[in-house]
């Protein structure tokens, strides 16, 4: 446990000195900025859904791919991953500490948005649904946490991080795309298939945590689909010594 | 072998296993992935392919085992295997996983601050209530083709979403109650002629008109209970007849259905006979529309000095001819007397007129007391201006509401007025000679003279001369219908006694008249529903209100805000960036 700790502050600094995830965070800013004052100033209601949901699944999708290609592909392009094999770590360690130091970054970047919601508290005079607003931000969280887990998982396949952002963006968009077609009213046959299809992408679950519903089967979910793709990484990763 | 040394090349029985074998796989894969679509496993003739493609990759391999065994490849091929197979493991370990914590046992907690995710405590008893013996109770979503107007579409599409999610709790919560007692399905209409028309055998239902669209049909056994479009969705108006929104009623109005449809007998309808009153067959369509709403129509007798069956629901007396005999008057009385629902559509009384009645029903007598006052002795007529020449007259009145009770809550959800083609008048007394009743107003013509028309009643007698309103003539607004309850029932309450409703004019139930006027349909079916009391079936569901949190944000606030959300923070971000750019590179 000690090793996954120092494992992950050395991600996190590794994280909080890269220019580039500046840059993502502040796009990512910038975009749910614009979007929060576009609904708040038109609904006006106070409440995280009206002004996170829509764009709290589409940011990470976008986010993800970036500050996730260069965790594994980086490493092995350049070499340095050997160093870290040798090290009296195990492959789960390493892509765990991974997963968790740029998930806890993309953490802290959603942790700027409290100024949103205080922003919203400025504004407002009568009682807060605290318990909204938390189901909200673990929403938030956990659907960051599928995406970045995801990404961590192509950038276990590659050496080369454009390719592996690459594929991640393009499967994240796949699974964004499919998930708001699926959710539409139009697909309400109840076929077995698209009850399965409809659990195994995130919007529902993610919905469901953002509208103040807590179920265990979202958790599970988000839990599973978390932790497959860092197996599935580890495997990745592990599957370089058998060659 | 040397390790430089290039390999041996493949004879041509093992180039052409794996062929073979490729093509194995790939039908194989095939047929799983059509298996899972259509739902084929127990079909027998989907293990057909994998007979043919098991054996033939078994073959294959078995022929190319030496180069999975020899070969420098072969070691990371097996490499690759034991990847693919450890990661097989784990998506099973996953997919028990989800199917034990996402299928089998779960909890859900609704924390929205309004409950609005949650059933309600009297849907979770009605569906515990399910019967284990019988058949199971259906409900089937009706879809119809999206408006294609921008905005109505949205609105469907929205009506859709929130329809769906309502079926779920309750497929949910039933599943939990009453295993395998309901089940939900959705039937397009567009798209699936041959399931419309099963149902349609079932529902009695020739036509499934587009503004069945967004409808349920509940059904259990030979019981049809159609949940409308309105009756999920109802809109608010204010008095002056504006929009305020409105509001999802479906929990309330699936709720009422599953308890109509799970009581052990439909509620009956009778019609009186023997007074030259309208037949069935001119009256089929709203019998029809009676029947879907989970009422049986029955046909009464009361010549022959019989009471009113103890299971009537509501009597309808549909436009007598004649007056009706003393003992049938004497069992309407004693049925009132024991707090009945009584229907009568009355027509003015015309001698010289053919088709009109020549003597009164009677009935005025008998409904005094309750301070409804029938006018058979009026005949409102409204006419309308012409270019050139007298006024014409008006085919058919429109009769608007004249207030928010709830028999006439549909007419105002619709914006429909309700049309009669010769009526006669019905007022509302304000102090009834009965005690706790009152009588109320429900529908009345427009004003006298409005822009259009202009409307009055004049003594029957006279009206083939006149055209204008005399000194004897009731001017508009003409009251057209008019209901008394025991106190209280028009503000929503359930109490129990006597209701009545007196309609001015019979013809506005024939089956051109609903055919062609949606107000008259929905007043018919309303008119029923509510002397049946079926209205407060569900009234004890609130609609679940959302949760509306307004903040006040000024144009300076907003002006602040933008500053710090659109520039300051991206901005900081940027500099901390290149801050940090900086740092590294010195």
């Amino acid at each position: 446990m000690r090793n996954f700790w120092a494992l992950t502050r050395r991600e996190l600094l590794s994280v909080f000195v890269s220019p580039l995830a500046y840059g993502t965070a502040a796009l990512f800013m910038l975009l749910f900025g614009l979007f929060f004052i576009g609904q708040f100033a038109q609904y006006k209601l106070v409440q995280l859904q009206t002004v996170a949901e829509p764009l709290g699944h589409i940011l990470p999708a976008l986010a993800a791919p970036v500050l996730t290609m260069r965790l594994l592909a980086e490493e092995r392009r350049l070499g340095t991953l050997e160093m870290l094999m040798t090290a009296p770590v195990t492959d789960f360690e390493v892509v765990l500490a991974k997963f968790c130091g740029v998930w806890l970054f993309y953490a802290s970047v959603l942790a700027l948005t409290f100024l949103h919601v205080a922003a919203m508290l400025w504004c407002y005079d009568g009682p807060v649904d605290w318990t909204g607003f938390a189901l909200g931000y673990a929403g938030l969280l956990l659907i960051a946490g599928y995406f970045l887990a995801f990404g961590l998982l192509c950038s276990s396949f590659f050496e080369s991080p454009i390719l592996a952002a690459l594929t991640a963006f393009v499967a994240g968009l796949f699974i964004l795309l499919a998930g708001m077609i699926l959710s539409r009213p139009v697909f309400t046959n109840p076929g077995v298939q698209q009850e399965i299809l409809k659990f195994m992408l995130p919007y529902a679950h993610y919905s469901n945590l953002m509208r103040g519903v807590l179920d265990t089967r979202d958790l599970a979910y988000f839990g599973g689909a978390i932790g497959y793709a860092i197996f599935l990484a580890t495997k990745s990763l592990e599957s370089r010594k058998w060659r | 072998m040397a390790l430089n040394a290039p390999p041996p090349a493949p004879s041509a029985a093992v180039r052409i296993a794996r062929v073979v074998g490729a093509c194995a796989c790939l039908g194989l894969s095939l047929n799983v992935f059509l298996c899972v679509m259509r739902e084929r496993f127990a079909d027998p003739l989907a293990w057909g392919p994998f007979a043919v493609f098991g054996p033939l990759l078994a073959v294959s391999l078995w022929i190319c085992r030496a180069e999975f065994v020899e070969s420098f490849r072969s070691a990371r091929m097996k490499v690759a295997l034991h990847v693919f197979v450890q990661a097989a493991l784990g998506l099973i370990v996953l997919a028990a996983f989800w199917y034990a914590c996402g299928y089998r046992f779960y909890a859900r907690f609704d924390l929205a601050s309004n409950d609005g995710y949650a059933l309600h405590e009297e849907s979770l008893r009605v569906l515990g209530a399910l019967d284990a013996e019988g058949p199971p109770v259906e409900i089937v979503v009706l879809h119809g083709e999206l408006p294609a107007d921008p905005e109505t579409r949205a609105q469907a599409e929205r009506l859709r979403a929130q329809i769906q999610a309502l079926l779920e709790r309750y497929e949910r919560e039933a599943d939990a109650r009453a295993p395998g007692r309901l089940a939900v399905s959705t039937l397009r209409m567009l798209q699936e002629p041959a399931r419309l028309n099963e149902l349609g055998k079932r529902m009695g239902i020739k036509v499934f008109t587009p503004d069945l669209s967004e409808s349920l049909a509940v059904l259990r056994g030979e019981r049809v209970r159609l949940v409308s479009r309105n009756e999920l969705f109802v809109r608010a108006y204010t008095p002056e007849g504006v929009p305020v929104g409105g509001g999802f009623h479906g929990e309330a109005a699936l709720t009422a259905a599953l308890r109509l449809i799970q009581a052990p007998q439909a509620r009956a309808v009778y019609f009186t006979q023997g007074h030259g009153e309208r037949v069935g067959g001119d009256l089929s369509l709203w019998a029809e529309n009676l029947r879907l709403q989970n009422f049986e129509v029955r046909e009464l007798d009361l010549a022959a000095g019989s009471a009113v069956p103890a299971d009537a629901a509501a009597v309808v007396v549909a436009g007598p001819r004649e007056r009706l005999r003393p003992e049938a008057l004497a069992a309407l009385k004693q049925y009132l007397d024991a707090g009945g629902r009584l229907l009568a559509l009355l027509d003015p009384v015309v001698p010289n007129l053919a088709g009109f009645p020549r003597e009164a029903s009677g009935l005025a007598e008998l409904l005094e007391p309750y301070g409804l006052r029938v006018r058979q002795d009026l005949l409102t007529r409204g006419v309308r201006p012409a270019l050139v020449g007298d006024p014409l007259p008006l085919e058919r009145l429109p009769a608007l509401p004249a207030s928010q009770t709830l028999p006439v809550r549909a007419l105002i959800e619709a914006r429909m007025p309700v049309f009669l083609a010769h009526p006669c008048a019905v007022e509302a007394l304000p102090k009834p000679a009965r005690n706790a009743v009152e009588a109320l107003p429900l529908l009345a013509t427009p004003p006298y003279e409005t822009r259009e028309a202009r409307h009055w009643a004049d003594p029957a007698a006279q009206s083939g001369a006149r055209s204008e309103a005399g000194p004897q003539s009731l001017k508009g607004p003409v009251p057209l219908a008019a209901a008394a309850a025991p106190k209280g029932v028009a503000g929503g309450r359930d109490a129990p006694g006597a209701r009545i409703l007196v309609l001015a004019g019979s013809d506005a139930f024939l089956n051109p008249v609903l055919e062609r006027h949606t107000g008259n349909q929905l007043f018919a079916l309303a008119a029923v529903a509510w002397l049946a009391g079926a209205e407060e079936a569900g009234v004890a569901i609130p609609p679940r209100s959302p949760d509306v949190r307004l903040a006040e944000v000024s144009d300076d606030r907003l002006q602040i805000l933008k500053a710090i959300f659109l520039a300051g923070l991206p901005a900081g971000l940027v500099f901390l960036g290149m801050a940090v750019w900086a740092a590294r590179r010195t």
